[in-house]
């Protein structure tokens, strides 16, 4: 009608945010357009006009829209509200699907990490077959990690068979474990216990094979950090941890204690390093892996029958030490600390001068000889023989 | 507060000089709500202290025009957490100026987050009425209440752990605890006798808030991280969130009502803690405390879980960052962690229940071992377990979008997000027909309700509707002109025809020569 009544041809509606709806005309047509007609915006190409007749039907149409939205909107939140009252159906069953996406993802790591099914057993048996630390092998290139192995949990009901296959008697409950710094027993030891949690968690581990009885309680006692937060001192700390896990493990525990006693002074420590073991194996009876840089704790496993030595290896070239993380049967014979020293660049003098003094030392350390004069493992009676001497060592010393 | 107290001209000697010399002539005489009179503050002034004396816990944004604005300390306040400038206002003839800072109405979410992350509580206070059409002053009153453990924006959640809201209650050395994560309707309780393990129990959870009852008289109050108290009880660690609730809001008869009526049975025997009296109360309080904080937004949870400590192999705070399961010990980065090295879910519910298991892992052979019989399945089966994985990349978040669509904040792409992962278990089940281990075996079949659902919805629903749910087209047009007719309910029920009606009429008019 409108365009019969201006004749124009290129005669459109259109609409925008702005204003609605509008008539548009293009620019050469623009001279006639009716004397109703109110501009409102000029284009480059068109002018665009309204008329009163347009914005009341624009009006019309826009309450209806609003009522279309609220229609709308009222049969969404409808829609909304069925969906909201199956909320718990729909969390259970999200449950599940979260479990096979969780096992899912651990059958990929199986998979692409060489991950082996654990046995599950009832026993105090943690038998690790050349288990690797899942964290670290994930960080160096494809074969560089060393896979160590662990064995640990003598039980009477795993005795029997243990004999049979020939070494009953060489499975320790406490591991004594000695190595110079950077070795890797940090590694080793979080690598037990990472494979042990893994296998509780119902995931594959990252071994050869594994045999792992149900453990109650892992206990770590790692590193000597300093809580500044809280303002106690590295030893304080250190001995606060180390009295909970006395406290509290079982023989069904798990106890990986890394560099007890290095908080204080040296005899002190090694005296608390010794009993804190000595305790752990004799009383309580948990499956312990006890590093430590005190290689006169490999005295202990001559003493007490479930404790056996292990160190981490490495390889002495003339002028320099390898790490092989390796861990083997046997106690280290020495701490290589002067070895770390000199290659940290400490004066010749001064490591020359560390030498002699440790050769001294060496020479009248009469500590584990002491003990085992005294004949008597049992902590409580052993100790202050224990002190007395080292004490008067002090004196010879300097 | 009866008279005005003159106010000491320097109390804060540094903070009010530098305040000057940002605000210039204008600058604030009052910035604690303490020290003016109330009745000669302005109307809408006098209804903020009002308002604000219900909320003394958190942060008060009080709507005015295109600002949420907080006054007196909390503007101080919210300057220093934001970095916002510190203006000032007055506030009636013979008050003079009092402190203000505002943020934006539109920048109210991403605002809201850096405070909740901070560990403040927020409460919004909205104009309820129009603006136009108000008498007066615009009544105004406080929608929602944010504290850091009742978060429900998906904005200020992690896709991949859990936001835990506790509750605990402590007699001796006697303990309850529930938490729950009202993004995901977990709801769980127990109870025990050694302080030390409620400690660990926490640390486990990493709670955003934990509640508990104290007689103190000042009580609503909020502790946050880092913050130590002679309130908080001995030996619990201060770098958690905490607030103070009284003891009446942990009342055991009514904690046990609450909990009978909110999930609809006779007793709690069924729910476990019939016995647990302290697990209850905690509970009770926990649901207490949703109430007061949500309004009128229903929270849907999970029905309540007993559980106890000794179903789990122990692993105390110690063990768990030396063994570094979530973060690393040296640095506190994800990256390097167990779950990291572990983490290959697909969907948040899988990555978050991957975090759960790592945290508490099973003592029972029989639990171990079914979790082992799957994976041994899906380690064989290749195919099997590609294809699992590639139907649940398209698996949304299930347990957080029946979550928003429970509390009515679900907007139509969450509900389209959701009628496509329900149709995703159909296929799952499909997936695994053959299964023979118990996880696989639990999806076998997707209960018909929601087979049903997904069809409703992806029915009325159009495919890509836009976020605002006011502006239409959510609905598919064959849909609306099909409930039209048949549901008389609407009383438009010529709109949609009323709209084609006049935009014929229109194109009559001005373009009939076509």
């Amino acid at each position: 009608m409108e365009r019969d009544r201006t004749g124009i041809s290129t005669l459109k509606v259109g609409f925008n945010k702005a204003f609605g709806y509008y008539i548009s005309i293009s620019r050469g047509k623009s001279n006639q357009a009716p004397s109703d007609y109110i501009r409102k915006q000029t284009l480059t190409n068109e002018e665009r006009y309204i008329t009163p007749d347009l914005k009341e039907r624009e009006a019309r149409i826009m309450t209806a829209q609003t009522d279309l939205f609220q229609m709308e909107y009222d049969l969404f939140g409808q829609l909304r509200t069925e969906v909201g009252e199956q909320a718990e159906l729909i969390r259970t069953v999200a449950i599940a699907v979260a479990g096979v996406d969780v096992l899912t993802g651990l059958a990929e790591v199986a998979i692409y990490q060489g991950y082996t099914r654990p046995t599950i057993a009832q026993d105090r048996s943690i038998t690790i077959q050349e288990g690797r630390h899942p964290v670290v092998e994930q960080s160096l290139p494809a074969g560089f990690f060393v896979p160590n192995s662990t064995e640990l949990g003598r039980g009477e009901d795993r005795s029997q068979y243990k004999q049979s296959s020939g070494f009953a008697n060489s499975i320790p409950d406490l591991i004594v474990l000695t190595g110079p710094n950077a070795s890797g027993k940090s590694c080793y030891l979080r690598q037990v216990g990472l494979i042990q949690l893994l296998a509780q968690t119902g995931s594959f581990v990252p071994a050869e094979a594994a045999s792992l009885g149900v453990c109650d309680r892992i206990f770590t006692r790692v590193g000597a950090v300093d809580d500044l937060a809280t303002g106690q001192s590295t030893f304080m700390v250190e001995m606060n941890e180390t009295a909970n896990i006395l406290n509290h493990a079982t023989e069904r525990s798990l106890v990986l204690l890394d560099e007890i006693g290095r908080g204080t002074a040296t005899f002190d420590g090694l005296a608390i390093a010794w009993s804190v073991a000595e305790y752990l194996a004799v009383e309580i009876k948990a499956r312990t892996i006890f590093a430590t840089h005190y290689h006169e704790l490999n005295e202990l496993a001559s003493l007490v029958e479930n404790v056996a030595n292990y160190q981490v290896v490495v390889k002495e070239m003339p002028d320099r030490i390898i790490f092989l993380h390796q861990v083997q049967p046997g106690g280290a014979s020495r701490s290589y600390g002067i070895e770390a020293g000199r290659l940290a660049g400490l004066p010749p003098l001064v490591i020359q001068r560390a030498k002699q003094v440790m050769g001294q030392i060496e020479k009248h350390s009469k500590i584990a000889v002491g003990l085992r004069k005294s004949n008597q493992p049992v902590q409580a009676k052993g100790k202050p023989s224990m002190r007395v001497k080292e004490e008067s060592e002090q004196f010879e010393l300097f | 507060m009866t008279a005005s107290i003159p106010l000491d001209p320097t109390p804060y000697k540094t903070d009010e000089d530098a305040l000057t010399q940002r605000t210039g002539k204008n600058a604030a005489q009052h910035r604690d709500r303490a020290t003016v009179d109330r009745e000669l503050l302005t109307p809408m002034m006098r209804h903020y202290v009002e308002t604000k004396d219900e909320y003394p816990q958190a942060l008060l944004l009080y709507r005015v025009g295109d600002f949420y604005e907080t006054f007196f300390e909390d503007a101080c306040t919210i300057a220093q957490a934001l970095e916002l400038m510190l203006t000032s206002k007055e506030c009636g003839k013979d008050v003079g100026r009092v402190t203000m800072a505002g943020i934006p109405h539109h920048a109210l979410e991403r605002y809201s987050r850096t405070l909740v992350e901070k560990g403040y509580a927020i409460a919004i206070c909205d104009q309820v009425e129009d603006p136009a059409l108000a008498q007066g002053l615009v009544k105004r009153e406080v929608t929602r209440v944010i504290t850091p453990g009742t978060v429900l924006d998906e904005g200020m959640l992690k896709a991949r752990s859990n936001n835990f809201l506790a509750a605990f209650v402590l007699t001796g050395n006697q303990w309850g605890l529930a938490y729950a994560d009202i993004s995901t309707g977990e709801f769980l309780t127990t109870q025990s006798s050694d302080r030390d393990q409620l400690i660990q129990e926490l640390m486990r959870l990493q709670p955003s808030e934990i509640l508990f009852p104290t007689d103190a008289p000042d009580i609503k109050q909020l502790l946050r991280p880092g913050e130590s108290s002679p309130l908080l009880p001995e030996g619990l660690p201060n770098q958690f969130c905490y607030t103070l609730r009284s003891q009446s809001t942990f009342d055991l008869t009514e904690a046990r009502q609450r909990i009978l009526e909110l999930f609809k049975v006779r007793s709690l025997e069924g729910l476990g803690c019939e016995h647990l009296p302290l697990a209850v109360r905690a509970a009770g309080g926990l649901l207490l405390y949703l109430e007061d904080t949500q309004k009128s937004t229903h929270i849907p949870l999970q029905p309540l879980c007993t559980y106890t400590l000794s179903e789990f192999l122990v692993l105390d705070h110690q063990t768990r960052r030396n063994l570094e399961i979530t973060q690393t010990s040296r640095d506190g980065t994800f990256h390097g962690s167990l779950l990291w090295a572990l983490d290959r879910t697909a969907t948040a519910m899988g990555s978050r229940a991957l975090r759960r298991w790592l945290l508490q892992p099973l003592l029972d052979i029989k639990q171990i071992t079914a979790r082992q019989d799957t994976l041994a399945e899906l380690v064989q089966n290749t195919m099997l377990r590609q294809q699992i994985q590639q139907q649940l990349q398209h698996i949304y978040d299930l347990e957080r979008l029946a979550g928003r669509a429970g509390s009515g904040t679900a907007n139509a792409r969450d509900l389209v997000a959701l009628a496509e992962s329900l149709e995703r278990l159909t296929d799952l089940a499909y997936l695994v027909r053959n299964g023979e281990s118990p996880y696989l075996q639990a999806i076998q079949t997707v209960p018909p309700d929601l087979d049903q659902l997904a069809q409703k919805l992806r029915a009325h629903l159009v495919e890509s509707p836009p976020i605002t749910l006011t502006e239409g087209n959510l609905i598919r047009d064959g849909f609306m002109t099909r409930s039209i007719g048949s549901d008389s309910s609407f009383p438009q029920t010529n709109t949609g025809l009323r709209i084609w009606n006049e935009w014929n009429a229109i194109a009559r008019v001005f373009l009939r020569s076509r």
